[in-house]
């Protein structure tokens, strides 16, 4: 549950956010945790791009509006 | 448990379209170097315990609206489904009778009853629990959609090689395929919380993955707060509105994604493992593509 707990991390830690785009290999390991490169590669671009996009509404509403089910 | 009923005749091919899913069996046999037609029994069988798993599931539910209301109520709904279960057997049983397949027929069949044993247990863990850890919500939806749309691929590739590590390539596509429309299916069920209809949460709200990783990772204080606006009744807009901006503040829509494209990658790895690139291969990959939550489908 290691992801879970990074990105709790990342959503509520501001220092802990800017730590991971710095140095994400030392941010989580200081706290003993470990992701896998592409986990870290997601949470970054994510960090560099908007996390508003990651916002339960703006997530809900594109699935039901594309009809995919 | 996903809806894989098709919704339009000859719309297989649509990226709308759900039944779409019945093609994995014949398109991972077919990347595998098989025949697709030697996979026609299992991909029917496969779909039609898919309809009848979405119909016990809605009954199960209580989700009577919909298909289930079509089919003439609960009890008409049941008995379809049993008719669909047995249909199924005898499309299994049929590959004895086939060339291609009657040397795989037992294993075929062993492995299909066995992940609908699986998927059972997890459905009685879910129906019996009123809430799940994060980790159950892990292992339930693995147990229910990751373990059956790998089943779909496994048998497929297993009519086209024998090679152990690339049928396992196939099944773990299958199942990172599976999980991932675990993930949408749950995103999507988080609609309702912002309609104005009803007086409590949808019980399926409360037991999303967005719900299960806020009680993981909040501190216990917020754990408490967030089970009382849940539990308010009647549901009031401004409670919706703290509800959806406690899930924003701790990361749940980060979360939800992250672990959707945690699979994307794992799906596109194993499909690597199993097939070098032929066209069926990359009809699987595109597959798996068509799932992924990138910017353009989290736009507004």
């Amino acid at each position: 549950m290691a992801l879970a707990q990074v990105v709790y991390q990342i959503s509520t830690d501001k220092d802990f956010a800017v730590r991971m785009q710095t140095d994400p290999e030392r941010a989580l390991g200081e706290r003993g945790w470990s992701l896998s490169k592409e986990e870290v590669a997601f949470l970054l671009s994510t960090l560099r791009r908007n996390t508003e996009q990651t916002e339960i509404r703006r997530l809900v509403k594109p699935l039901l509006a594309r009809g995919w089910r | 448990m996903r809806l894989v009923l098709p919704v339009g005749i000859g719309a297989a091919e649509s990226r709308e379209d759900p039944s779409r899913w019945a093609l994995l069996p014949g398109l991972c046999c077919q990347a595998a170097g098989g025949d697709p037609q030697a996979a026609i029994e299992i991909s029917s069988a496969w779909l039609l315990l898919y309809i009848a798993a979405h119909i016990v599931d809605d009954v199960e539910d209580g989700d009577l609206e919909g298909d289930v209301s079509a089919l003439g109520g609960p009890g008409s709904a049941i008995n379809v489904a049993n008719g669909l279960f047995l249909s199924a057997s005898l499309l299994l049983l049929s590959l004895h009778e086939k060339k291609d397949t009657q040397s795989l027929a037992s294993q075929i069949s062993a492995d299909f009853y066995n992940t609908i044993l699986i998927m059972t247990s997890a459905q009685h863990y879910d129906l019996t629990n009123e809430h799940l850890t994060l980790k159950e919500w892990w292992q339930v939806a693995e147990a229910k959609s990751g373990s059956f749309f790998s089943l779909a691929c496994r048998c497929g590739a297993r009519l086209g090689i024998d090679d152990p590590e690339k049928i396992q390539g196939y099944s773990d596509f299958g199942f990172h395929l599976g999980v991932m429309l675990q993930i949408l299916d749950d995103i999507e069920d988080l609609h309702p919380i912002f309609s104005s209809q009803g007086k409590n949460f949808p019980a399926n709200v409360q037991k999303s993955l967005a719900m299960a990783y806020a009680f993981d990772v909040l501190p216990e204080v917020d754990k408490i707060e967030l089970k009382e606006r849940i539990n308010t009744t009647p549901r009031e807009p401004q409670m919706v509105e703290s509800v959806v901006e406690i899930l924003d503040r701790c990361g749940a829509g980060l979360y939800m994604k992250a672990e959707a494209e945690k699979h994307f990658n794992l799906g596109i790895k194993s499909l690597q493992v199993a097939s070098p690139s032929s066209p069926a291969g990359e009809k699987l990959a595109s597959l798996l593509h068509q799932l992924k939550l990138d910017e353009g489908q989290s736009e507004e």
